[in-house]
């Protein structure tokens, strides 16, 4: 049980990750407080559900489309409203980003009602025996793609010029300019990626999760704390506190109940602020440790 | 000339103004009687409350192509007035509120989900609108000494009756179960009555859980059940946690004999969304096409669902029946009155006793329906079967589930 327990934990925690990475960088680089990141992670599920239902394709072929869709519209977003506000004030793109998720939830009640669909794949049910443990196909298949992934982003940051010319705006704005980086579409670069992760995200969870409009929000909680957790900007950090996160949950619902398994996750929220606002992995800059 | 004109144009006004005070005059043969209704049309609830506004609209079209309620005299043409609460208590309670002081409705028809209306409850008891509450069945909101809110349906805490008085019945009897559901009023209330009603007959309750609500991931409650090895798993969540939960125990291989939700089957999109892990599963039924009482409106059970299947194109649930019936019910009681007047009506309601094709009614003095009962149903090569009780039978269960370990 034990172990079970174990096994689940560290499986959901891998998707949390992943769902976490686009939201973190997002804040780390720019200040913004993404509230449609639930959103894109819910247009990804919803893409795997369209594409797979229809077309029968297998949902982890679905992930590239859905990365593109959502770069788009990231990328989109960031240039033609956030970066609007990006000087002004912390309150306007909290408003604004909330407003964003308002619209493209409902945009998809509207489209498709808010019905709960799901994602079926031949493996659904299928599971690995591990002693007296069982791992479910599904979620290790996702799992081990999430962290492939996010493995992908950090070569894309340490070794693309457009990776390194985010981590230099992270750094410092305004000398990244004189290098010849241009902010405005950096940001808006660095907004696709996150949307396009949290599409990737939201493919995989689609395959485990129910798929509804109102999907996000359950993952915008999970993703705040994770960000906080494993450090503001930080990929390996985020990474770190998603499995962190998801034992923390596993090994609450064993022990004290799933009841219990929000209010422990948020008091280990608040012992980090306490303890080590930073986070676990987090530095000043996203760009200093790298 | 020009004073003319104008005396011309105030008379030519006042002979409009006439003729239209005429006009109405006529129309007003049949007077209009408002029912207001907050119900979910987006968020959580949506797809039930869709349901339900489904069977309030059919009752609506229904009687006013039979030329209104007619009560002391008088035809009532019957309007709804509809506003979506978004899943929310207190966007309930607001809407309520707006319904009975600003669009001045009679009468009210409840909101999806018992937690909802115990919020709405408060405001209709203050301005006592006379509420029927056909999806909200918590047993707490009757308990409260409300004076004017009434459930054609049967209550929370016999949600599970169904399941385990036929589950009472099978051969082996599947003597352990396991009971859980979301933390939330109704489920609670179902899942205590559960309990106490499987000790009573003999079962051992071998796990009772909980899980938040809003929970994103439920595969800790299937651990917990694969450690419990209970023979019957028993669910008292709403469409999305239960689905969550059936996947989840689906991939870990929790494999029961019986497996049965206090929830209906027979939603389509549930049952499509679980694809081929649906078959086998129990829910149960306020109300199944089989039933076979009478009705003043709909004529019987299978006239109710051909009208539902003409007007919608689909085939009903329990929850639009259950909407359609409280109209019924209401109708009865407005016509036993003689009048639209809110404490005569619900006089009358207390004092009739009457059928409709949802069942039997008679209401205690807490706006219960003594009468009330449910069915149990099966998904059997994919379509819902009546498995309980006996006498509406359509089919015998499939038990125990292939693949049960």
């Amino acid at each position: 049980m034990i172990f079970q327990t174990f096994i689940n934990g560290l499986l959901i925690g891998g998707i949390y990750g992943l769902a976490t990475i686009g939201f973190s960088m997002v804040w780390g680089v720019m200040g913004i407080i993404n509230l449609a990141h639930g959103a894109y992670i819910m247009l990804g599920a919803y893409v795997a559900y369209v594409v797979s239902d229809r077309f029968g394709i297998e949902p982890f072929l679905v992930v590239p489309l859905a990365m593109a869709l959502l770069f788009v519209l990231g990328y989109a977003i960031q240039a033609a409203m956030l970066n609007r506000v990006l000087k002004t004030s912390l309150l306007l793109s909290l408003a604004l980003t909330f407003g964003i998720n308002l619209i493209l939830v409902d945009l998809v009640v509207m489209g498709y009602t808010s019905d709960f669909r799901a994602v079926s794949t031949r493996y659904a049910s299928a599971a690995l025996e591990w002693g007296d443990a069982f791992v479910p196909l599904a979620r290790l298949g996702a799992c081990v793609f999430a962290l492939a992934l996010a493995w992908a982003f950090h070569e894309f940051l340490a070794r693309t010029r457009s990776g390194q010319a985010i981590l230099a705006a992270a750094l410092d704005r305004e000398v990244s300019r004189l290098m010849g980086i241009n902010p405005s579409r950096v940001y808006a670069v660095t907004a696709g990626v996150g949307a396009a992760l949290a599409g990737a995200a939201g493919v995989l969870s689609s395959m485990i999760f129910p798929v509804s409009p109102h999907m996000g929000n359950s993952f915008l909680g999970a993703v705040f704390v994770i960000t906080v957790l494993g450090g503001i900007g930080s990929l390996g950090g985020a990474i770190l506190a998603g499995f962190v996160y998801g034992l923390i949950q596993s090994f609450a619902s064993a022990w004290l109940g799933v009841n219990y398994q929000e209010v422990v996750a948020f008091t280990v929220f608040l012992l980090i602020l306490i303890l080590r606002p930073q986070g676990l992995l987090g530095k000043k800059f996203f760009g200093e440790g790298q | 000339m020009h004073r003319f004109c104008k005396a011309a144009r105030r008379a030519a006004l006042a002979a409009a103004a006439g003729v239209l005070a005429l006009a109405a005059g006529a129309a007003s043969a049949q007077e209009v009687l408002k029912i207001g209704a907050a119900v979910s049309l987006t968020g959580p609830f949506s797809r039930e409350g869709q349901l339900l506004r489904d069977g309030y609209d059919l009752w609506k079209d229904k009687v006013n192509a039979a030329g209104g309620i007619r009560a002391g005299g008088k035809t009532y043409r019957v309007e709804v007035v509809y506003y979506d609460d978004e899943s929310k208590a207190q966007t309930s309670a607001r809407l309520t509120e707006r319904l009975i002081t600003e669009d001045k409705v009679a009468f009210l028809f409840g909101p999806y989900s018992s937690g909802i209306a115990t919020a709405t409850a408060s405001i209709s008891e203050r301005y006592r609108i006379l509420t029927l509450a056909p999806m909200a069945t918590a047993n707490s909101l009757y308990a409260r000494g409300y004076r004017y809110i009434f459930t054609p349906s049967p209550l929370a805490d016999t949600g599970l009756n169904p399941l385990l008085a036929l589950a009472a019945g099978l051969d082996p009897m599947p003597k352990k179960v396991a009971i859980v559901g979301p933390d939330d009023l109704f489920p609670n209330v179902t899942s205590d009555g559960g309990r106490k009603f499987a000790e009573a007959h003999g079962f051992t309750v071998v796990y009772q859980g909980k899980y938040p609500k809003t929970s994103g991931d439920l595969s800790a409650v299937a651990t917990q059940l694969r450690s419990a090895q209970p023979d019957m798993v028993l669910a008292t969540g709403y469409a999305q946690d239960t689905l969550l939960l059936l996947k989840s125990m689906r991939e870990l291989r929790v494999a029961p004999k019986m497996v049965g939700l206090a929830m209906s089957i027979g939603v389509e999109d549930f049952v499509k969304a679980l694809g081929q892990g649906a078959e086998g599963l129990m829910g149960v039924d306020y109300w199944v096409p089989t039933l076979k009482y009478p009705d003043p409106v709909f004529g019987d059970s299978p006239g109710f669902a051909k009208a539902f299947e003409d007007k919608y194109k689909k085939p009903p649930t329990y929850h639009a029946a259950s909407g359609a019936a409280a109209g019924v019910v209401l109708q009865l009681a407005i016509q036993k009155a003689g009048s639209v007047d809110s404490t005569a009506v619900r006089d009358a309601m207390l004092a009739m006793q009457g059928e409709t094709f949802y069942g039997p009614v008679k209401f205690d003095q807490n706006g219960v329906n003594t009468l009330a009962s449910a069915s149990a149903s099966q998904l059997i090569q994919g379509s819902p079967k009546v498995v309980f009780p006996q006498a509406v039978r359509d089919a015998d269960p499939v038990y125990p589930l292939p693949g049960a370990r």
